[in-house]
């Protein structure tokens, strides 16, 4: 088996996995389509992360910010202005970018690290949060409602499905992207970065401008994914959107899965959607419980475990173990 | 703006500053002594807080009779919490463990859900409601009150720290574990006394705090990052310092209160905090 024969196996699970997707939305059910869709926007938003946090090596604990202006942004645009929802994500986009570019050259310059960072992240979700909240034009604490209009160049639909597809396209376009940085100069350099800072700067790789490019396109990407997240919602909240648990989401999904990897992000949201999915049936079968909370406490005992145990991720640690068979086995690496 | 406004403003900061003071205090002393930014601080506090409505709603002895009860408690919890948990999460990745404490605060807060609900509840003790007034000036009961205590626990702590034995023991292990090893000190028994003191000083914030707040499970988070903050702001590794920006905060806080009102008062103090974590992020008496 050549490395010829290898590529395009690779490509027909692809494209037959891409075929399944396609045709979901004719076997599935509403709560389901829900479900997924969701489980695809936030997979995608840990891949948004992912960019910052696993390639680039900078752990935000405030990507919410990013989530939230995108979200805002799109709904001002779309809701006081009539502008067409695509032209507000890509504006939230660059506002978040904007904030991100700041946010990591802040950073490099002053050198803020580790638990400094962190808290650094957190309290500028916040400051947002606390500033929409008292914005009698951004909606206060009640958010902006979108009324179910159809409207398919505004990306404005009623029913789910469209927006099924949408996410989708976001979801192939984070791997894309993800995929490109692993095989580009950009995660290269990242890479020699995460592993010593020290080396890559004396090797005379521009460290600040490496942080600050993966930073700002993971911002200006989690933008979006903040516009696309509350036209599929219909529904901005600032506590949502700008929300800690927002940010923890996209951190758990993409640490369970797999920092730095291209399929790890996605694998870890669904894995977390399929938890709490189930554990939401159990509640309501049992009753009485607060699935919500319920979930959520899950969640937290998963965060620590994965802390502790597995901070590398499941798609790595599968890989490994795949590696280590193989190679007991006496055969070549797996390519 | 009276002076009457800038007095009542004044002293309530004070009043205000002794809580927020021993609140970040006990975040200082575990990333002081054991290394550990302990996000789930104010999840102690929140549980304080619900154990004193739990002892109000459902036993005959009041909540503060009640509450050194509940401090022991806290002060076991603390030794449980270190020996089961972040014994083992000492020497993983700086990231991980700020992830792990996180985790612990989810866990926390979302627990507090599903035992008493999503709602707020409020915490009314008769002989707290009480207002004092000194000429113009009216103080809640409260107040004076929560910050009594936790003065009193701040002097027992410095005195603990200060003079005795063990108190000794802890910040030698703090300043060079390795030494302190060698020594023949336990070293894990001190850590876990460290964090003991540090969930009680949480849970006494908490106690000082619950008449003064609409108590829901949120509450956890809002003095975590607070705690940071405080902590952050006195210098990350250093008691004296954290209780001295408690202080600053608690006037800050108030003055804006009066000036303005409490979601303003947030937004300004998250920004000044924004600001000093980038240019002094080692705070005023920072040692790291």
């Amino acid at each position: 088996m050549n490395k010829r024969d290898i590529f395009s196996y690779k490509l027909m699970i692809g494209i037959f996995t891409l075929i399944l997707f396609l045709i979901i939305p004719f076997f599935v059910g509403d709560y389901l389509m829900q479900v997924i869709v969701f489980a695809f926007i936030t997979s995608y938003l840990c891949g948004a992360w992912n960019i910052a946090g696993g390639y680039g090596g900078l752990f935000s604990f405030g990507h919410a910010a990013f989530i939230g202006i995108g979200g805002y942004t799109t709904a001002v645009l779309l809701l006081y202005y009539g502008i067409p929802g695509w032209m507000g994500m890509l504006l939230g986009g660059l506002l978040s970018a904007c904030l991100g570019w700041l946010l990591s050259w802040t950073i490099c310059r002053f050198r803020i690290r580790g638990f400094y960072f962190a808290i650094g992240a957190m309290l500028v979700a916040e400051l947002l949060m606390a500033i929409v909240v008292r914005t009698r034009y951004l909606g206060r604490g009640m958010g902006i409602t979108f009324p179910p209009i159809d409207k398919p160049f505004n990306f404005q639909f009623i029913g789910i499905v469209p927006y099924y597809y949408l996410a989708l396209v976001f979801v192939c376009l984070i791997i894309l992207v993800a995929y490109l940085i692993e095989r580009s100069r950009l995660g290269w350099y990242l890479r020699a970065t995460r592993q010593s800072e020290e080396a890559s700067s004396a090797l005379g790789i521009n460290v600040t401008r490496m942080k600050v490019v993966s930073m700002t396109l993971s911002a200006f990407l989690t933008g979006v994914g903040g516009g696309i997240y509350v036209l599929a919602l219909r529904f901005c909240s600032p506590y949502d959107v700008f929300g800690i648990m927002f940010s923890v989401t996209l951190m758990l999904g993409t640490l369970l899965g797999g920092r730095a990897t291209v399929f790890g992000p996605i694998v870890g949201t669904f894995m977390l959607t399929a938890v709490k999915e189930g554990l939401t049936l159990a509640a309501e079968a049992v009753g009485g419980v607060s699935s919500f909370a319920l979930v959520l406490v899950v969640w937290g005992i998963i965060l620590c475990l994965v802390a502790k145990y597995l901070s590398k991720g499941i798609v790595p640690w599968v890989t490994d173990k795949l590696l280590k068979i193989s190679l007991l086995k006496g055969k070549e690496e797996i390519v | 703006m009276t002076l009457e406004l800038v007095i009542r403003a004044l002293i309530n900061g004070i009043l205000l500053g002794a809580i927020y003071g021993v609140l970040g205090m006990g975040f200082s002393m575990v990333y002081g002594i054991v290394k550990l930014p302990n996000f789930a601080h104010g999840a102690f506090a929140m549980w304080g807080m619900y154990a004193l409505i739990t002892l109000e709603k459902y036993t005959k002895i009041g909540p503060y009779p009640g509450f050194i009860f509940v401090l022991l408690v806290f002060f076991v919890s603390g030794l449980f919490i270190y020996k089961y948990m972040f014994k083992y999460i000492l020497n993983i990745e700086h990231e991980m463990q700020i992830v792990f404490c996180l985790g612990l605060m989810i866990i926390f807060s979302n627990l507090a859900i599903i035992f008493f609900g999503p709602t707020s509840h409020l915490l009314t003790v008769q002989w707290l409601e009480k207002i004092i007034s000194f000429g113009d000036i009216a103080l809640k009961t409260a107040t004076i009150v929560g910050a009594s205590v936790s003065v009193i626990f701040v002097i027992l702590i410095h005195l603990f720290f200060a003079k005795t034995e063990t108190g000794k023991a802890i910040k030698a292990c703090a300043d060079n574990r390795r030494g302190a090893l060698l020594t023949g000190l336990n070293v894990e028994k001190m850590y876990a006394i460290a964090i003991g003191i540090s969930v009680a000083c949480s849970g006494i914030a908490g106690l000082a705090l619950a008449p003064l707040i609409p108590i829901h499970a949120g509450v956890g988070f809002e003095y975590a990052i607070l705690a940071c903050l405080i902590a952050v702001l006195g210098g990350a590794g250093s008691m004296g310092g954290a209780l001295v920006a408690g202080f600053i905060t608690g006037l800050l806080l108030s003055f804006q209160q009066i000036l303005y009102d409490l979601s303003l008062a947030i937004c300004i103090l998250y920004g000044i905090m924004l600001v000093i974590l980038m240019f002094r992020p080692t705070g005023i008496f920072g040692t790291r």
